[in-house]
């Protein structure tokens, strides 16, 4: 990725939202946000001369919360969608990236001028067994805040002092949030999970914030807990015009709190855009493939086969060229010169994405065919390698100039030339997808996904900005875009050449709205 | 005791369906810890059959993952159970103690808890394994993975050799034994026959590269590995009966979908009956053909998938379903129970239908102990532990709200 690029597509994203959200200006701004972690990066290691690696966690994010909004962001385990909550709070330093609040820059605030933020954007945390002082009594903890900031400056004119106003007023948020104000001198762990969790919006409460970052509020709580919880939520924003960044992994609590959303996926944004468009006709490939694996509990659900998304989430230390995503992606992109069917692609990809990043070595192969045949005799004979492999990474039924190059790396890897056997593949397969980072296009509802590129590109931009906003790798060849599904838009009209001309080859009503 | 059983008293097993593989009568496990009696298990019955999956879902504390240690006796002290029967299909087994022990016999049924302790161990791996929740802790963290699963092989096919005795498997590999691999490092217990065994395992659940990964340890795995080298090692045995206790809650919804697709299809391929313990209705929904709903220890309400998910009796049911948020419906406001889940003293306990103080249909019935009914709607195998499936919930004999309040307030001042 080239150094220019994050500026370049902020630019463009920034342009694209506020069209689509009518020019109000956002409460929070995040652009180019990122947060690497360093390993091999103490003092000792320099004295060393070794290379500090960093792990990715937060690569690149951009996102608006606009006042009295909830934000939903979602994602798996480890896509940095928790780190991204608490570096824009600047609870962790940021690597790079700028975050506004109200217009002000929250990277470059210090002293007081970072206090009064404090005051104004709150955070709740996901586990409410360890995020309460277990010494600290309820009432200590709701009202901690308060003391930190002063709150109220002077002795207010009743004749309480401000202790004894700091106590009134955590027992009143105490009573806002279901517990009753004589709990007031319990200990947390006096309290059950919901109960705590509670305790923790309470807290967050305390100073009047209007933005709350709500990190993952109910993925420890029970499910009839939960609904508590989040009916709890929403009275709290009607009630008090709050802002939320929700976090959260599952998908039909996001649904149902949240009035937009954002997808993450190793470290980046994948699509944006608001709820009931996200989840009706959801654009990125993962996001469609997060929505399908989510069971749902109805009867109508029984026996129902996902087509589940192959492996695991690659690591951050070392995420994958060009789109991140394109190692699982079923709808990975075909380079020009080829056309199979998108099931062997995938599965050539597959096994070329072993060969290059997981050590996959054709001694295994060997090892567990070896296995198979349990103490007999075993003669290591290519044929059967080939097929073992074939029906592993689903190859069979490959034709013509495709199926002799796969046969060729085949053999290579057989004779366990394992780089050699990844060059061919890669030479023959290299994916659009790999070359260049998407960037997120579509205006109100956006995908980073170059399935939607090319027809953003035509609509969105001048033709002048396209070779820029693309990195500055060039713009694609309208050639190679023509046997790719593009989304047959009714909306767009089939104005451009890529989208008139391809049709509706590949299911269009997925990604049509 | 249960309707549905009306042979409860009298000896052997329980009636039921042909097909059944499992029928449990009655099991309750306590702990006896120093704050009191805790029943994690009140009565429960319920029936597996063959190559069904059965469900229990429940909210945490609800005794579900109790339950499934009990059924394979697991359960560690200071927990026991206390009472019950476990009722197994075993025409072999049947036969080999229907001399010895006649009242632990009946047809081709064994009552498991009847047996000495010798043989329901050896009943583990065969007959029930498990899949427990956190593969991360459930691993031994400095034994090869493809070695964990080489020893499960190892156990099995020593058992087998001489089956029913527990000594196979603990006296060969003794003191002796030890000592000499405490000297020889590169002594195993297993064989290079079980560890073959153990990659073809690994391959059968998907992983990729079996015979590399099988010399990794735990920490090299993701979290989806690591289960399915669980569920590898689970299979080790071919068991009859495969206990799942929340085999994908710590794991993404994508992962947990390669989860799932997975025990589906070893379930159809080896036609084995699973028994499903989980928090998650939609996981439940996707997977199970008979559910039981568990709240505090008691199994509430029982039956096929549609007869729980359509027309529930129980209002913990409803309410438990009302407060999913539906991923394609939204509703704009959710109907959670409220309250709080009990705290299973037995002290606390009394004897009342332990839902009545959340519940928001409680009347003055509710405060007597609550057997099981036969529900109407539904199907034959839908059953409640409900007042509401004898008769229609009326105003007149309402609970007062604050019912429960007053005899805790009562309770407290003692």
């Amino acid at each position: 990725m080239s150094e220019s690029a994050p500026a370049e597509r902020d630019d463009h994203v920034g342009d694209g939202s506020a069209a689509g959200s009518g020019g109000e200006k956002p409460l929070l701004e995040v652009r180019g946000l990122r947060k690497y972690y360093y390993e091999n990066d103490s003092l000792f290691d320099r004295l060393l001369g070794r290379e500090p690696t960093s792990v990715k966690a937060v690569d690149g994010v951009d996102l608006e919360v606009h006042p009295g909004e909830t934000l939903g962001v979602v994602g798996e385990s480890g896509c940095g969608k928790s780190t991204t909550g608490e570096t824009l709070l600047r609870l962790r330093e940021a690597t790079e990236g700028t975050v506004r609040f109200d217009g002000e820059d929250v990277m470059e605030m210090s002293g007081d001028e970072l206090t009064r933020f404090r005051k104004r954007a709150g955070i709740v945390f996901q586990d409410p067994f360890s995020s309460l002082d277990p010494r600290m009594t309820v009432g200590d903890i709701v009202s901690e805040g308060l003391k930190i900031h002063n709150v109220p400056e002077e002795s207010p004119d009743d004749g309480r002092s401000k202790r004894e106003w700091r106590r009134d007023r955590a027992k009143e948020l105490l009573e806002r949030v279901g517990l009753s104000a004589d709990q007031i001198d319990r200990y947390p762990h006096e309290f059950s999970g919901g109960q705590r969790q509670r305790v923790g919006i309470a807290r967050a409460l305390a100073l009047d914030p209007e933005f709350i970052v709500l990190d993952e509020p109910v993925s420890a709580l029970d499910v009839s807990v939960q609904a508590q919880i989040l009916n709890l939520l929403e009275d709290l924003q009607e009630d008090f015009g709050l802002t939320y960044l929700f976090i959260a992994h599952d998908l039909s609590v996001v649904r149902h709190i949240c009035d937009r959303v954002a997808v993450m996926y190793l470290g980046e944004v994948v699509e944006t855009g608001p709820t009931d468009d996200i989840f009706e006709s959801p654009k990125h490939p993962y996001t469609e493939a997060l929505l399908e694996s989510v069971p749902r509990a109805s009867v109508e659900e029984q026996g129902r086969r996902v087509d589940a998304l192959p492996g695991d989430v690659p690591s951050p230390r070392n995420p994958p060229s060009g789109c991140h995503f394109r190692t699982r992606c079923p709808k990975v992109i075909q380079p020009a010169t080829v056309d199979i069917p998108q099931e062997q692609y995938r599965g050539v990809m597959n096994l070329r994405d072993r060969l290059e990043r997981q050590g996959f070595t054709a001694e295994s192969v060997w090892e567990t065919l070896e296995s198979e045949h349990d103490g007999e005799d075993f003669e290591r004979d290519p044929v059967v390698f080939k097929r073992a492999m074939r029906e592993e990474f689903d190859l069979a039924g490959l034709s013509g100039a495709t199926m002799d190059t796969v046969e060729d790396a085949l053999e290579i890897l057989a004779n366990g030339r394992e780089e050699e056997a990844a060059d061919r593949l890669r030479d023959a397969f290299a994916s659009p997808c790999e070359e260049e980072e998407p960037v997120l296009t579509g205006g109100e509802h956006a995908a980073a996904c170059h399935l939607f590129a090319d027809e953003e590109y035509d609509r969105d931009l001048d033709p002048e900005d396209v070779g820029n906003a693309m990195g500055g790798i060039g713009a694609p060849d309208p050639s190679t875009t023509a046997d790719r599904d593009v989304p047959d838009d009714p909306g767009s009209g089939g104005t451009s050449d890529a989208v008139g001309s391809d049709g509706d080859t590949d299911e269009p009503d997925d990604n049509g709205r | 005791m249960s309707e549905t059983a009306p042979a409860a008293e009298s000896a052997g097993a329980p009636d039921g369906h042909p097909d059944d593989v499992l029928r449990v009568r009655d099991l309750s496990t306590r702990f006896f810890t120093e704050e009191g009696q805790i029943n994690a298990v009140e009565s429960v019955d319920f029936t597996v059959r063959d190559g069904e999956v059965f469900g229990i879902v429940g909210e945490s504390g609800s005794g579900k993952s109790v339950t499934a240690l009990s059924l394979i006796d697991l359960v560690d002290s200071p927990g026991r159970v206390t009472s019950g029967e476990v009722w197994y299909r075993d025409a072999d087994l049947a036969d080999e103690f229907r001399d010895e022990l006649p009242e632990a016999v009946d047809g081709d049924f064994v009552d498991t808890r009847q047996l000495p302790e010798g043989v329901r161990r050896a009943l583990r791996g065969p007959a029930f394994s498990m899949v427990f929740q956190d593969p991360m802790s459930s691993l031994n963290p400095s034994i090869t993975v493809g070695e964990q699963i080489a020893e499960a092989v190892e156990v099995q096919r020593r058992a087998r050799a001489n089956p029913r005795s527990t000594r196979s498997r603990t006296q060969g590999y003794g003191m002796g034994r030890l000592i000499a691999d405490a000297l020889l490092p590169n002594r195993g217990y297993t064989s290079e026959s079980s560890m073959n065994r153990a990659i073809e395992l690994l391959e059968q659940v998907g992983i990729p590269d079996p015979a590399e990964r099988a010399h990794e340890f735990p920490h090299q795995f993701s979290g989806g590995m690591l289960q399915r080298a669980m569920i590898a090692q689970a299979l080790a045995g071919e068991p009859d009966v495969l206990i799942a206790d929340e085999p994908t809650t710590a794991l993404d919804v994508t992962i947990q979908a390669q989860i799932l697709n997975l025990l589906r299809d070893l379930q159809e391929e080896q036609d084995t009956s699973v028994v499903m313990i989980t928090h998650d209705l939609g996981v439940i929904a996707r997977m199970c053909n008979r559910v039981g709903v568990m709240y505090a220890g008691q199994i509430v309400e029982r039956g096929t998938l549609a007869d729980v998910f359509d027309s529930p009796v129980h209002p913990y049911t409803e309410g438990l379903i009302g407060s999913i948020p539906d991923l394609d419906d939204p509703d704009p406001r959710l109907q959670p129970i409220e309250g709080n889940v009990p705290s299973l003293l037995d002290e606390e306990m009394g004897g009342r239908c332990f839902f009545a103080d959340r519940c928001p249909k409680a009347m003055t019935d509710c405060l007597q102990p609550t057997p099981e009914y036969d529900a109407e709607p539904g199907s034959d195998d839908h059953a409640v532990r409900c007042v509401l499936a004898r008769r229609e919930y009326s105003e007149a004999d309402a609970l007062p709200s604050d019912h429960f309040d007053r005899t805790e307030e009562v309770r407290g001042d003692e």
